[in-house]
């Protein structure tokens, strides 16, 4: 124990060096969402200058912070100025920053978000004040950003491990009641108490207990889970010693997926980091505590993200779900109780234990406690990884920080859940986000995806969006969601195409019933929420493509069509040019016309048309529904 | 020893316990020993009689004279000069009423064998190897088209194409011989003696068109006008066979006897499943009819394995089959139900046979034919518990060509009408010979009249101008 | 513990679920992928019950049984939740015919099923009167399918020895994945795939064999569907009766449970699924014991020959000339393969009958081969199989085989006997532990092929022997104290082949068992001399420009024939050989090029025939086309046309509609399928027809009902028709027929009957028209539909199809010439 303490000091030495350090040190945010913004080429530019100059500046790569829609994003320390983080900084403004703040006294306001420390600076604000910053509570994602993942100093200057600490001090039993003094809900989806849970794996016979992490995050759209791994290993971590260490756990497995390469080699650093400080192994920190950690490799089924499907495949059998009961608290992996928690779940657990269940439930709503992260992405304004106390009105995150829909579409609604969630329209903005609230609109809460949906958005075609998702992600194992997700999506295809009847939206009900109450597992079970959901609240958008063939959001292409106004139209090609299929003819400077029975409603020519002239218009209905073309010939042909 | 003394050889053969459950030939053939020996059982008369009764005018004294000296071979192309199949007809002609019939030494004893001898010749010569190929004359560029492959097309064929002309043979099915191939059994006429036969005339040059049937595929008409064929040939046979006209007729288990015997012979159903074709394998047979054809039939399924009755409605006397066939049958243990005639066909609940009502027969006045009419006798119905009924009653004319070519004069038989002496038909170079000139009748008879045909044919066409 | 099921207090045992508490207590749960051998999967989600307590409908077969539970079985919702629950599962099942309406008179018309290629429907299915999936819809009542079904176009898959899988049908129950773990103890087929695509396969699309597969066949007796299916057994249908006896192919001595039908063993399963037998009892006995060269007749040599004769001549003579041979000169050779009546009977006649010590009785080797020689200064020898070398018959005086099968020493044989074998005969064999086992005669011996015990009796007896006067195995045992041997003992482990097949004996009394059990070839074992699986290449002259699966089971081939192209008429059919042992088999002329000389085929795999012609592929080659055959339909200004056609004949009528538009007709083509996916040629009717109409037996596209439903329905309405064609199936030509009756419409059908030549000249196509006799070949093939017997007709075309069965039951893997019937769509 004195040693890890030791290196608690030693760290907070090294820590407060850095936060004081006369070498410039420039924090870029490399997580998955930064590298696929441009970080790696803005690293490359940065580090290319530092080298041909003989630069004395640190470079750190850090997590992610959150505001994706300004990635990359880069924090500057310099001696004697408040660190400022700057937003969308390509490899041309990472070396003009270079330049001009942390080499001149230009702090380039034009790309700041941001001070991140006390401090004035003309032009720049608090980076908290930040509208996408300022309703936040970053208590999860605390280090998100700010520290080097894989320096373990980083993470203990921060009070880091001191939650487990805490726990081996409490010993299980207190820590049980701590947890659920705390009314820490899984993060994972269906909101169960984490306490319960691990009551009754405790209660269950037998000295092997096993620990899972679930990092299978599959929804399309959710980040959540990626983000803080990559960004805090060993918060995740220390949530896993902490409930092991509650359950009596003696292995613990982390399941994540594939797809995370970079997540994956933080977790494998982090942990190699764990074993030198002695906090996996036989008697950690001289407890008499025994546990250790490995990470499984998921091909990244969806399916495998629920519980007894991921335990299959942690087996080395196919993902595929079995009956409950048994539960995996009594009888999971290998037969043995088995408690199997979502990453954010873990990462929450050190900062209960740290400053006790009291200061955690402060955040929240009655029923749903403490903070939650999300994703959000969609049609809005500013997309990125959110942390706010639950209760929240939805207004709240999509208005105000994700400052709403872009470009002054109205906004149409709002899915959460992922697959197994539902659409909440614009009119119930301001349901509170809890886990029973959002349950009630016929959503769910889920690991924390929220995709907005603008008036261009068609929901028969999102409601068919997440169909052939789930539909296709199936494991196939019974017929009510193998099957009865391919019926509901064959009817969706046969209402988008202008086929559908009024019987259709009947059938929907009736096989979505099917599916609910016959299917084995949740996927199955939540799978027809999104078109329940669509159903319920834009039944209205449903009929108008049955009864008029109309898309109203001009999205169906069976039912849309493009023409040219030939009064509006000046005959500038500009269309006839960039049409895929050659479909628009008309002579120069005389109006174009558009073949309807060569266009395949691509909607080129609408957006390439010049706004002067807005010649090119798009009609649905009846009149102008097409067959589709089986060949279409293309120009390259 | 005197030439009189000499018995007449017999053939050895398969003993009947044995045949009766096996598809290979019967008699084993002579020996060359027993050749000669029987060969000069032969008078050499002056004027010799055989000869006459030979339809195709086979050299017949000349022949066993080599066959006497040991020349076998010789013998063979002495035969060949008029018939084309002596291997053939070696087997299946009715030397007993022809040739034979006619010997001299017939008179007081046993005639020479001399379709044994033909027979024992052409194997001869086929074992041998040394198939002699006649030099053929000149072409005539004349086209000669034969339909149907049988004994009198191949006859035809043989005698055409010595004669210098172009000569394409048409089947409709997928091999050469009509009825040697489809209709006489394995046991009676090996299918490789037909494939050798078949194989010499493709040798001297005949073009065989398989799958081709004369009346769909082409008209006659269209083979002279479109094709430039500048005669042909009709020897479509007498393919369709009759029944009795009785109910029950059409139950699973009446067969015709073409189909009985086609499916065994031609798709070698008793092969299957080595073959596709399934064969008819019954317990209890009846085979309607006293014809070869009816023997032919009875065998075949004796051989699969039934036990079968002939229902005949005259005496053995009227059985219109060769006495060495119903003999062969009997010895095979086939059973002869004389003077009985079926009056109907029983089925089950699935169109079965299960059973045959017959009735009596007596035999009255001669009819038309000179034989003696079978008269029911009034309340003598009985029946026969059976699974298979095989009518063997004979065969009507194919009518496809004569329906495709209307100006072609047929009997109210169905049978094309034909200038006897040059079998010409009522269509100018159009000629006509076998079954469907004649109605049902022999191989060699068939082959007669092909020869005839062939004659007047080569007259026509050097008399005709090429096109 | 107590519980309450459907309001009756039943008591469960521990570690009971609440399926098999209800079972016990006679409260029926509908359940599907529940098996008696397997543990709970929860899949099909049928066996769901209401439990209070307990959210939702949690499934019975899953859920144990619990102290106080309050269950119920069969309320409203439940019923409904499972019939929706079927009715989903039957959207990727074909499951028209359990829609349809007509299914009792088809049942009628044609009780025994039409086995295919691909199966659509029950009719065609192999598994028809033992499907569990049938039974059940018939239990819950499913009437509907909430959409089209979706089919999947999976070609079937038959390049595995002894088994076709058609996952066309599978409904993913999951027992051929457990039972095959549960058996082989790792996953030699699993679940590949996911969503719609989940399927039964191997890991990385490896053959079963590669997979480690080894032919246990529990999973194809598992299968609740026609999925999975034994190659043989399958064209024999659900067998009239088991019987049980013992496998002695080794000296394992499995009890095997032996289905039989018309005096043949079709199948063979172990007694007990729990515990599998290997390849050879699961596979080889039915081909092994219906081999089409059994020995069936007593021979005997004349000359150079072996000629039939019957048993007692051939008694009499054996025992005239083994006279001559008493003393150590003779020599009996068998091997412990023998029952031991039999062995006994032996022994006692070498050494009583014959005053000889040469009773000579092999063990197998580890292979089953039992090699032995004659000892020296022998001069008569009866050998009962293939036991020593031909150099050996040379020394002989006399020599006489007792067998099954034909051996080159038989064939060298003074006499020849056959014997019945395996489950032909009753007796008792000795296991590799000493205990005896029972052989029970469960079919009957080819011809007249006896037991062993029967001819030494016999021939002891014709020998004026005393003491052989017994008349059955039985008698034998006896004498022998064999206590009566029970089947059903011992039978707790599986043999050592069942996990790994390379532990298979090779050989049977001499003889290669996979010589007669073609399947087996495929399957490397530790043998060196393994026999090449022949190869037959034909050469023909019509060969295949294209060829297309258009739709499920139903294949468009486009032939060259120059000569049936240029005078092709409507209506018209030709007779087709793939191969010179094909039958000739009639095919509707369905399109025909004369200027490219090529005809149009549209063919539905049903036989042996029409399997070899599906088989090929473009660029092979039939060695006979002959045609056109039949006469042409008159074409001629009828007024109102209408062609109801279904299956093959949707191709076949495409000429007519033609002819008929061009005679100045309207022409409504209706055209009916099981189902929206059989459906073919759409576009080419529709832009050929003035009226277009689709029928389905499952009302997923068009029409719900037959054509004939969609005619009627206008003859109702009064629409005139002047005439109506039908072509198609016999049954659907029949129901037109039928139906047209009662308005007086002029209904013509094509008959397709057997036939041989199609000139006339056999008269195998004989039909009876208004008591007419008439030939369809040269009369037809259009006859008057209200006059035709149709029950004759359907009779005579079934006449040969014990023998057809008989060709296709077969266990080695057909050889695919195309590259899967995917089913292609380029024509829809």
């Amino acid at each position: 124990m004195t040693s890890l303490q030791q290196v608690c000091t030693e760290a907070r030495v090294q820590w407060d060096k850095l936060q004081d350090s006369e070498v410039p040190v420039l924090f870029v945010g490399a997580a998955t969402c930064g590298r696929a913004a441009g970080a790696t080429e803005v690293l490359e530019a940065l580090r290319e200058r530092i080298e041909r100059d003989e630069l004395n500046v640190l470079v750190i790569e850090v997590g992610c912070l959150g505001p994706c829609s300004f990635e990359p994003l880069v924090i500057v320390h310099k001696n004697g100025s408040p660190r400022i983080c700057y937003g969308n900084v390509g490899p041309d403004e990472v070396v003009r920053i270079l330049e001009s703040h942390v080499f001149g006294d230009d702090p380039c306001a034009r790309w700041a978000l941001g001070k991140m420390t006390p401090g004035k600076l003309d032009g720049i604000d608090d980076f908290n004040t930040h509208p996408m910053m300022h309703r936040q509570v970053r208590n999860i994602l605390r280090n998100c950003g700010l520290i080097d993942p894989e320096n373990v100093h980083h993470y203990l200057a921060r009070d880091g491990y001191r939650g487990f600490l805490k726990a081996l001090e409490l010993g299980p039993d207190k820590t049980l009641e701590e947890i659920k003094a705390s009314r820490l809900r899984g993060r994972g989806g269906a909101g169960f108490p984490a306490w319960r849970k691990w009551q009754f794996c405790r209660d269950a016979p037998g000295p092997t207990k096993y620990l899972i992490c679930n990092a299978d995050e599959g929804d399309p759209g959710a980040f959540m889970n990626r983000s803080l791994i990559e960004g805090d290993p060993h918060a995740v971590l220390e949530g896993m010693l902490i409930a092991a260490f509650t359950l009596g756990a003696s292995q613990g497995y982390i399941y994540c997926r594939a797809e995370y390469p970079l997540a994956l080699q933080r977790l494998d650093v982090a942990i190699g980091q764990m074993r030198a400080l002695g906090l996996l192994g036989r008697d950690i920190q001289g407890s008499g505590f025994c546990f250790d950690l490995s990470v499984k490799k998921g091909a990244g089924a969806f399916v495998c993200g629920e519980e007894t499907a991921l335990i299959a495949s942690i087996e080395g059998r196919r993902g595929m779900p079995q009956p409950r009961p048994p539960f995996p608290a009594v009888s999971g992996l290998l037969g043995k109780p088995t408690v199997i928690q979502n990453v954010e779940t873990l990462g929450n657990l050190p900062l209960i234990l740290r400053n006790g269940a009291q200061s955690y439930s402060q955040y929240g709503s009655e029923s749903s406690k403490g903070t939650k992260t999300f994703a959000l992405a969609g049609k809005i304004k500013r997309t990125g990884l959110v942390e706010v106390p639950l209760g929240i009105k939805l207004k709240d995150i999509i208005c105000e920080i994700g400052g709403g829909v872009p470009d002054g579409k109205a906004l149409k609604a709002v899915q959460t859940g992922g697959p197994s969630g539902g659409c909440i329209p614009a009119e119930k903005m301001d349901l509170p986000v809890d886990y029973e609230a959002l349950t009630q609109a016929g959503s769910i809460m889920g690991s924390g995806g929220m995709i907005v949906l603008d008036e261009d958005t068609c929901m028969v075609d999102v409601a068919k969006y997440f169909l052939s998702f789930t539909q296709a992600e199936s494991c196939g194992k019974c017929a009510p969601c193998r099957v009865g997700t391919r019926a509901m999506l064959s009817i969706l295809e046969r209402i988008a195409a202008g086929e559908g009847q009024m019987a259709d939206l009947e059938k929907l009900e009736s096989v979505a019933q099917t599916i609910r109450d016959g299917s084995l597992c949740g996927l199955g079970q939540t799978a027809p929420n999104p078109v329940l959901t669509t159903l319920r609240y834009f039944r209205n958008e449903y009929e108008e493509h049955i009864r008029k063939g109309q898309c109203p959001a001009f999205v169906c292409s069976r039912m849309i069509s493009y023409h040219i106004d030939r009064d509006r139209c000046s005959g500038c090609g500009a269309c006839a040019r960039v049409c895929p299929v050659e479909a628009i003819s008309g002579q120069k400077k005389k109006p174009h016309a558009i073949d309807q029975e060569t266009c395949i409603r691509c909607g080129m020519c609408l957006s390439t048309c010049p706004a002067r002239y807005a010649a090119v218009f798009r009609r649905s209905g009846e009149l102008t529904r097409v067959e589709p073309r089986k060949e279409v010939k293309r120009k390259s042909d | 020893m005197a030439k009189e003394k000499i018995p007449r050889q017999p053939m050895p053969e398969q003993a009947p316990e044995d045949r009766a459950r096996n598809f290979e030939e019967v008699p084993y053939g002579y020996s060359e020993q027993t050749a000669i020996l029987e060969a000069g059982r032969c008078l050499k008369c002056k004027k010799p009689k055989c000869v006459a009764g030979c339809p195709v005018g086979i050299d017949i004294p000349g022949f066993i004279a080599l066959v006497q000296e040991g020349k076998f071979i010789e013998a063979a192309w002495k035969v060949k000069e008029q018939n084309a199949l002596p291997a053939v007809c070696g087997r299946v002609c009715p030397q007993e009423e022809q040739c034979e019939k006619l010997c001299v030494l017939g008179v007081k004893g046993e005639p020479v064998a001399i379709g044994r001898l033909e027979r024992f010749v052409a194997d001869y010569e086929r074992n041998s190897g040394k198939i002699s190929v006649p030099k053929i004359p000149p072409k005539t560029g004349k086209h000669v088209a034969i339909v149907g492959a049988g004994p009198a097309g191949l006859t035809v064929a043989g005698d055409m194409i010595k004669r210098g002309h172009d000569v394409t043979v048409f089947e409709a099915l997928q091999e050469p011989g009509g009825v040697l191939t489809y209709g006489i059994p394995e046991f009676r006429l090996p299918k490789t003696i037909v494939q050798a036969e078949v194989n010499y005339l493709k040798r001297l040059g005949v073009r065989f068109v398989m799958d081709f049937v004369v009346g769909r595929n082409s008209t006659i008409r269209e083979l002279m006008d479109d094709e430039g064929y500048n005669a042909v040939f009709i020897g479509s046979g007498a393919g369709l066979p009759s029944f009795m006209r009785v109910p029950g007729e059409n139950l699973v288990g009446v067969y015709s006897a073409n189909e009985y015997l086609t499916r065994s012979n031609l798709m070698k159903a008793y092969l299957f499943p080595a073959y596709d074709t399934p064969p008819i394998k019954r317990q209890r047979v009846a085979v309607i009819g006293g014809g070869n054809v009816a023997m032919d039939s009875a065998r075949t399924a004796l051989r699969l394995g039934a036990d079968v009755t002939i229902v005949y409605r005259r005496a053995r006397e009227q059985m219109p089959a060769r006495d060495e066939e119903i003999h062969h049958a009997e010895q095979e243990g086939v059973k002869l139900k004389l003077l009985n005639n079926p009056t109907r066909v029983i089925g089950d609940d699935r169109h079965r046979v299960v059973a045959m009502e017959c009735i009596k027969m007596e035999l009255g006045e001669p009819d038309d034919s000179g034989r003696r009419r079978p008269i029911p006798v009034e309340g003598s119905e009985f029946i026969m518990e059976l699974d298979t009924v095989i009518v063997a009653i004979g065969n009507k004319p194919n009518p496809l060509i004569p329906q495709t070519m209307p100006e072609l004069e047929t009997t109210r038989w169905g049978t094309i009408v034909v200038d006897e002496s040059t079998m010409a038909t009522s269509v100018p170079g159009v000629y006509a010979g076998g079954d469907i000139v004649s109605g049902a009748a022999t191989v060699i008879l068939a082959m007669g009249q092909g020869r005839i045909a062939a004659a007047s044919m080569h007259k026509y066409l050097n008399g005709a101008q090429p096109k | 513990m107590k519980l309450t099921i459907d309001g009756k207090s039943v008591i469960a045992k521990e570690g009971q679920t609440v399926l098999e508490c209800a079972l016990n207590n006679d409260i029926s749960i509908p359940h599907l992928c529940t098996h008696s051998q397997l543990s709970a999967f929860g899949a099909c989600r049928l066996c769901l019950v209401e439990i209070d307590g307990i959210r939702g409908y949690p499934t019975s077969c899953t859920t144990p049984a619990a102290d106080a539970m309050v269950v119920r079985t069969d309320t409203q919702a439940l019923q409904n939740l499972r019939r929706n629950i079927l009715a989903l599962m039957m959207l990727e099942h074909p499951s028209a015919c359990l829609v349809c309406s007509r299914r009792e008179l088809c049942e009628q018309f044609r009780p025994e099923a039409e086995r295919t290629g691909r199966t659509t429907g029950c009719h065609t299915c192999s598994n028809k009167e033992i499907c569990e999936v049938r039974a059940l819809s018939e239990e819950l009542g499913f009437a509907e399918l909430p959409v089209p079904p979706a089919y999947h176009e999976r070609p079937v898959e038959r390049s595995e020895p002894f088994m076709d899988r058609d996952l066309n049908l599978c409904i993913l129950c999951g027992r051929c994945v457990r039972i095959c773990k549960h058996h082989q103890g790792r996953a030699v087929i699993d679940f590949v795939g996911r969503g719609s695509q989940t399927h039964i396969g191997q890991a990385f699309g490896n053959s079963l064999l590669d997979a480690g597969c080894q032919f246990c066949g529990a999973c194809v007796d598992v299968c609740p569907t026609g999925s999975l299916a034994d190659r043989y057994a399958k064209w024999y249908g659900r067998p009239e009766a088991v019987a049980e006896s013992t496998c002695i192919f080794c000296d394992h001595a499995c009890a095997l449970a032996l289905g039989t039908k018309n005096g043949k063993v079709t199948a063979a399963q172990a007694v007990d699924e729990n515990v599998p037998v290997c390849v050879l009892g699961r596979f080889a006995v039915p081909e092994f014991l219906n081999g089409t060269d059994r020995l069936s007749t007593p021979h005997m040599r004349v000359g150079q020959r072996l000629r039939q004769i019957p048993w007692e001549q051939a008694l009499e003579m054996v025992a005239g000339k083994l006279r001559q041979f008493a003393g150590d000169g003779f020599a009996l050779v068998c091997d412990t393969t023998s029952t031991l009546e039999d062995r006994h009977i032996f022994k006692k006649f070498t050494n009583e009958v014959m005053k000889s010590t040469n009773y000579i009785e092999i063990e197998p080797d580890a292979h089953g081969v039992s090699r032995g020689s004659l000892p020296a200064g022998t001069k008569a020898a009866l050998l009962t199989g293939n036991f020593v070398d031909l150099a050996a018959l040379k020394e002989l005086g006399l020599s006489i085989v007792q067998d099954c099968y034909p051996t080159p020493v038989s064939q060298r044989a003074d006499v020849v006997l056959p014997a019945a074998v395996l489950a032909e005969v009753e007796g008792t064999i000795l296991d590799r532990s000493g205990r005896k086992r029972p052989l029970h005669k469960a079919c009957e011996p080819p011809g007249q092929a006896k037991p062993e015990w029967w001819i030494i009796c016999r021939l002891a007896e014709a020998m004026g022997a005393e003491g052989f006067e017994y008349e059955s195995a039985e008698a034998i045992s006896k004498e022998l104290r064999i206590s009566n041997a029970q089947l059903w003992v011992d039978r707790v482990e599986a043999p050592p082949a069942a996990t790994d097949f390379k532990l298979r004996r090779t050989h049977f009394r001499g003889h290669r068992i996979d010589e007669k059990v073609r399947g087996l070839r495929e399957l490397p074992v530790e043998d060196p001399c393994a026999l090449e699986p022949a190869q037959e290449k034909h050469e023909g002259a019509f060969g295949i420009l294209e060829k297309h699966e258009i739709a499920p089971n139903v294949h468009e081939i486009i032939i060259q024939a120059p000569e049936v192209a240029k005078k092709a008429l409507p209506g018209q059919f030709v007779i087709a050989m793939v191969d010179e042992k094909s039958e000739r088999v009639p095919y509707t002329l369905c399109g025909w090029d004369a200027q490219a000389g090529t005809i149009t085929l549209v063919v539905l795999e049903k036989g042996q025939s029409s399997r070899k012609l599906i088989l090929l592929s473009a660029g092979d080659k039939l060695v006979h086309v002959v045609g056109p055959l039949g006469v042409p339909l008159d074409i001629e200004l009828y007024g109102t046309v209408v062609l109801a056609a279904g299956c093959y004949g949707i191709g076949g009528i495409v000429p007519i509609v033609e002819a008929m538009k061009d005679a100045g007709n309207r022409v409504v083509v209706v055209t009916e399928a099981r189902s929206h996916y059989l459906h073919y040629y759409k576009k080419k009717l529709q832009g050929l027809c003035d009226e277009f109409v689709e029928t389905t037996i499952d009302g997923s596209v068009g029409v719900k009902g037959h054509a004939i439903d969609a005619i009627a329905e206008k003859l109702k309405a009064g629409e005139k028709m002047d005439c109506v064609i039908a072509v198609g199936c016999p049954f659907m030509m029949m129901v037109t027929a039928q139906e047209t009756k009662p308005f007086g419409v002029k209904t013509l059908a094509a008959l397709n009957p057997i036939m041989l030549d199609g000139t006339g000249m056999c008269g195998a196509c004989r039909v009876t028209v208004g008591n007419q006799t008439k030939f369809a070949c040269v009369d037809g093939p259009f006859f008057d539909a209200h006059l035709i017997d149709w029950d004759e007709l359907r009779d005579r075309r079934a006449a040969y199809s014990a023998q057809e069965i008989h060709s296709l039951g077969r266990t080695e893997a057909v050889v695919t010439g195309h590259s899967g019937g995917s089913g292609c769509k380029c024509l829809h």
